[in-house]
């Protein structure tokens, strides 16, 4: 529970669950398609399976909180097309304090396991193309359990110079408290994405999406108090959280030196009214046949919570009844994060004894982010390979 | 009920808000109606997309990793999603 914020909620209402029934409905028809609509032929000429694995450990660091999280992801596509992949990780995780921050309890080290499947298909509709998939994700840790799933679907068309994605995610979490083994909360949650994807030139990518959240029921921390007066309560967030996004991303190669500019902009709005802005540029750089190198540059910053205290307040009134919080991301502050991405392709492995790794790609990742919030600064680093088959 | 509690609190939360972001606002559909603008005027053949695979065109590769770094935001900011490539990663997150 270390990484997460939870609260005291009623159960969810019955509306999130029929949009839980709509996103059920959508993965019956997603299987429907994908059994019965014949093949788009996309491998039929080889006649042979393809697929890739990919392995990684991940690391993030910062002053009361450490993660390992070692993952591994299997992707096929079979000779009719149909995509599969399935991934599993390990969530290692140790912190100085139970309520991130806010209590003085001892050190703690928490496993999460998460296992997520998904099967894909594309099909041809005349000139144009249509691609649906469903996806689902099960992740369980003793005191929270997480079912996650959904569907996507896409359209290009225009030769594929336009592609149009859609995607509906259905969350139901139960969350538990070590401390209080009576204590049970539900957290049921929906989101929707529209993206839309433009080719500008042979050298130029315009994308903008826009991403919908509902949640409705425990949305705070069990093991985190707020200070009352003199008094800890309970941290107790409202139980409905409405969340908008949207980014636009523009991707630009420079042939005279094989270097590609991507720029994002993000601007977030919830119902607690934090808002927040996020602009990223990152440069990517190819040195040779094998080496490519890629910085980036993020800037974070977001407005506090409606209910959360103010910069220098400690503590809520004397006799304040609304919804409390300590969880320090619920409080304005803004990041600077740099980050190098160095990637190898083994090519020079061709025609050797190891030629089925001839296509294999190594990479590490490496991530600073100074942070004004309470949690302090963060280091995220990854290092980790992809082998296609 | 659900349409109508959604639209109520959306609309509370952008109306309490509309004077920070409608600049941000204005340029984000400003930006998207130009996309939809050039898509009327611009056309890139089969036979011209060799650009688009290289790093950086083509990041499919980096999706593994942006996964675990949505996952490491979505618990320490607020603000959560909107990734083009990514959604949701589920779990004891701190995506609440």
């Amino acid at each position: 529970m270390t990484l997460r914020s939870c609260s005291r909620a009623p159960a969810p209402s019955a509306s999130i669950w029929q949009l839980g029934a709509l996103v059920r409905c959508g993965l019956l028809v997603a299987a429907s398609v994908l059994g019965c609509i014949s093949p788009a032929h996309a491998d039929e000429a080889s006649g042979t399976w393809t697929g890739e694995i990919e392995g990684r450990p991940n690391y993030y660091w910062e002053r009361s909180t450490r993660v390992i999280m070692p993952a591994a992801r299997v992707s096929l596509e079979a000779p009719n097309g149909v995509r599969m992949s399935a991934a599993y990780l390990v969530d290692v995780i140790g912190s100085a304090s139970i309520a991130s921050g806010v209590g003085k309890d001892g050190v703690f080290t928490e496993l999460r396991h998460a296992v997520n499947t998904a099967v894909g298909k594309k099909f041809a509709v005349g000139d144009n193309e249509f691609d649906l998939s469903a996806h689902g994700t099960f992740s369980s840790e003793p005191d929270y359990k997480s079912w996650l799933y959904g569907v996507r679907g896409s359209f290009s068309w225009n030769e594929r110079n336009s592609t149009l994605r859609l995607g509906l995610v259905r969350v139901d979490d139960s969350v538990l408290s070590n401390a209080m083994p009576t204590f049970r909360g539900e957290l049921a949650g929906l989101t929707t994405n529209l993206g839309f994807t433009q080719l500008l030139s042979p050298v130029l990518i315009l994308g903008a999406c826009y991403q919908f959240v509902y949640l409705d029921g425990f949305l705070g921390n069990p093991y985190r108090n707020a200070l009352v007066g003199p008094l800890p309560r309970a941290e107790a967030p409202p139980d409905h959280r409405v969340r908008h996004n949207a980014e636009l991303q523009l991707s630009w190669f420079l042939p005279t030196t094989e270097t590609t500019l991507q720029l994002y902009a993000r601007t977030y709005l919830d119902s607690w009214e934090i808002f927040a802005l996020t602009p990223e540029v990152r440069a990517y750089q190819s040195l040779g046949r094998h080496w490519t190198l890629r910085a980036r540059y993020r800037f974070y910053e977001q407005t506090r919570a409606e209910f959360a205290l103010a910069s220098g307040q400690t503590r809520y009134p004397v006799g304040y009844t609304g919804p409390v919080t300590s969880d320090p991301k619920m409080s304005a502050f803004h990041s600077h994060q740099v980050g190098l991405r160095v990637e190898f392709r083994l090519a020079g492995l061709s025609g050797s004894f190891l030629d089925f790794a001839k296509d294999a790609v190594l990479d590490v990742n490496f991530d600073y982010q100074a942070s004004t919030s309470s949690f302090g600064n963060n280091v995220i680093g990854s290092a980790g390979g992809r082998l296609p088959f | 009920m659900s349409i109508l509690r959604l639209t109520v609190g959306a609309s509370l939360a952008l109306a309490r808000f509309t004077a920070r972001t409608s600049l941000a606002l204005a340029r984000v559909i400003a930006l998207a109606s130009f996309a939809l603008a050039m898509n009327a005027c611009t056309h890139v053949k089969p036979y011209q997309r060799e650009y688009l695979t290289r790093p950086g065109m083509d990041t499919s590769g980096e999706m593994m990793v942006g996964e675990f770094e949505a996952h490491v935001q979505s618990a320490r900011e607020g603000a959560i999603g909107g990734h083009c490539t990514t959604e949701s990663t589920g779990g004891g997150c701190g995506c609440n």
